[in-house]
């Protein structure tokens, strides 16, 4: 492991037992621009997916357990770099604090 | 108006934190709730894919970006430590510019031409070290303002004795319709164009505090109620209400209630109402075990942060000095004269204890900042009004509003 943020890491194909840092990137976030009829409805300890769109720029959202946006998440350059790696991420609703979705982005086990 | 500030990378090893922000950003995401808000800014190849999805995430309008040459980046070891800066010699090319009715302009880190023009300027100078004078080159303006820290204010009025001193040294110098001092834990002070009216404005205490970029709420929410004809005064306090909901909530878009003017305990439950601030800074008391390198370097970090926060600080370490039996008595004297304690309870230190169950006994308000597990004796002190935090950031400026004659809520804040 090279430990760089770039180059260096190892995809999930090629398994390896140390966690990469993509393993172990953990993000706290607001789900930003909640989608109506659908953010309303989570609570804490919900889970949703996290799924990059590919496009000029790259969005990261937040999917729920039926497939529908629930919002978006301000990602880091290596957030993006680990999700088109093929790592799998997720994004648990933590709280609700003064209306927002407080959730953490972590990788999928 | 027009955003002008930095997109940087922003880290903190304790407790773990990663994100896009910098002043820029940070800003034009906290007035989304506001039309017309554009952003001018510097990106490089490296951070650009990122930093505009952040863009196109949050809404901001990035009206104006130049190339800088390399990557910008903040470094802190908690939300209360001095950063370190990667890129610190970063440069852009291209001119920044800017036109626009009101201009919240803040110092970045790469160097590079701007012009900007607005009929109205706020200027906030965001530079950590090495500041000498206001760089007021590039901006041309009917009226400005002057938002700086109370650390940017002695350094441009060095001679000064006071940061009232200091504000109206920076008024005079800068021809400026007014200058704020952000006084952390302490609200602001506000020095309007007479140049002798002081004003202070205090802060809404939060039950929790997350203190990065709260300096850049407070300008946002400042230039947002100075462009819709509030007064300095006025526009500083919805400073306060929108920097008391950042350090809150941590969530950046400042609701549209709070810009208007209402106060930010109106609209957030977990704020109080503005804590008008007494004249004399509050002593307090730093109960804490200084036998190992770590219980030392954490009563440093904290006597260093509490006196940044406009307090005094009676540290037995410093003001008594360690010893024997002797020190007993010397120790509670100045428990005695203290406003407040913050008492930091990690390993259990029989003294702090003691120190802490002395302090009730006096009706001295107790913080507590402790790390480790659940633990019984945390009983003893909550069911005695003590106020306990995980939360290094938070235990800190509850003990400085605690000093202020804040009252705390006894439990235990994760």
């Amino acid at each position: 492991m090279s430990g760089s943020d770039s180059g260096g890491l190892s995809g999930p194909a090629t398994g390896g037992s140390a966690a990469s840092p993509c393993e172990s990137l953990r993000l706290e976030r607001t789900l930003e621009a909640p989608v109506p009829g659908v953010a309303d409805l989570l609570t804490g300890d919900d889970l949703l997916q996290v799924v990059l769109r590919e496009g000029q720029p790259p969005l990261v959202v937040a999917v729920d357990q039926a497939g529908q946006d629930a919002g978006g998440i301000v990602p880091t350059g290596q957030l993006i770099d680990c999700l088109r790696r093929g790592f799998r991420f997720e994004a648990e609703v933590t709280s609700r604090n003064g209306g927002a979705i407080q959730i953490q982005v972590r990788a999928v086990p | 108006m027009i955003v002008v500030g930095g997109t940087y990378e922003e880290r903190v090893t304790v407790p773990a934190h990663d994100d896009i922000a910098g002043s820029g950003l940070r800003a034009a995401a906290a007035l989304r709730s506001q039309t017309g808000v554009r952003l001018a800014t510097a990106l490089d190849a490296a951070s650009a894919p990122a930093a505009r999805s952040a863009f196109a995430t949050l809404s901001i309008d990035a009206a104006a970006i130049v190339e800088r040459d390399e990557p910008v980046g903040f470094r802190y070891f908690t939300p209360v430590s001095s950063p370190s800066i990667d890129g610190p010699s970063a440069r852009y090319g291209s001119v920044l510019a800017a036109d626009d009715d009101v201009a919240l302009v803040f110092g970045m880190v790469e160097t590079g031409g701007r012009e900007i023009r607005a009929r109205r300027v706020v200027l906030d100078p965001q530079r950590p070290r090495d500041l000498a004078a206001l760089n007021l080159h590039g901006i041309t303006a009917d009226e400005l303002t002057v938002v700086a820290n109370a650390r940017e204010a002695r350094a441009l009025a060095p001679a000064t004795d006071s940061l009232s001193a200091a504000a109206r040294q920076i008024l005079a110098n800068s021809g400026a319709a007014a200058a704020v001092v952000k006084d952390s834990a302490c609200g602001c002070l506000v020095v309007t164009a007479d140049g002798v009216t002081v004003t202070r404005v205090g802060p809404y205490p939060t039950r929790s505090v997350w203190p990065l970029g709260s300096g850049d709420i407070f300008a946002a929410g400042y230039a947002t109620a100075w462009a819709n004809g509030a007064d300095p005064v006025e526009a500083a306090r919805v400073g306060s209400g929108s920097a008391a909901w950042w350090c809150g909530t941590r969530v950046n878009q400042v609701p549209a209630a709070i810009l208007a003017g209402t106060p930010a305990n109106e609209v957030l439950d977990t704020a109080a109402a503005e804590l008008v601030p007494s004249d004399q800074p509050p002593l307090l008391y730093l109960a804490a075990p200084f036998f190992s390198l770590a219980e030392r370097w954490l009563v440093e970090t904290c006597r260093s942060v509490l006196i940044g926060l406009g307090a005094r600080v009676f540290s037995p370490l410093h003001d008594v000095g360690p010893g024997g039996d002797e020190v007993a008595r010397r120790d509670l004297d100045g428990l005695d004269r203290s406003d407040a304690v913050l008492a930091l309870l990690d390993g259990w230190d029989p003294g702090t204890l003691y120190e802490a169950g002395w302090a009730h006994h006096r009706g001295i308000p107790v913080v507590g900042f402790l790390q480790g597990p659940g633990h019984e004796g945390t009983k003893m002190l909550v069911g005695t009004g003590a106020e306990l935090h995980r939360d290094l950031s938070s235990a800190l400026y509850r003990s400085v509003w605690a000093g202020q004659g804040h009252p705390l809520t006894p439990g235990r804040v994760t």
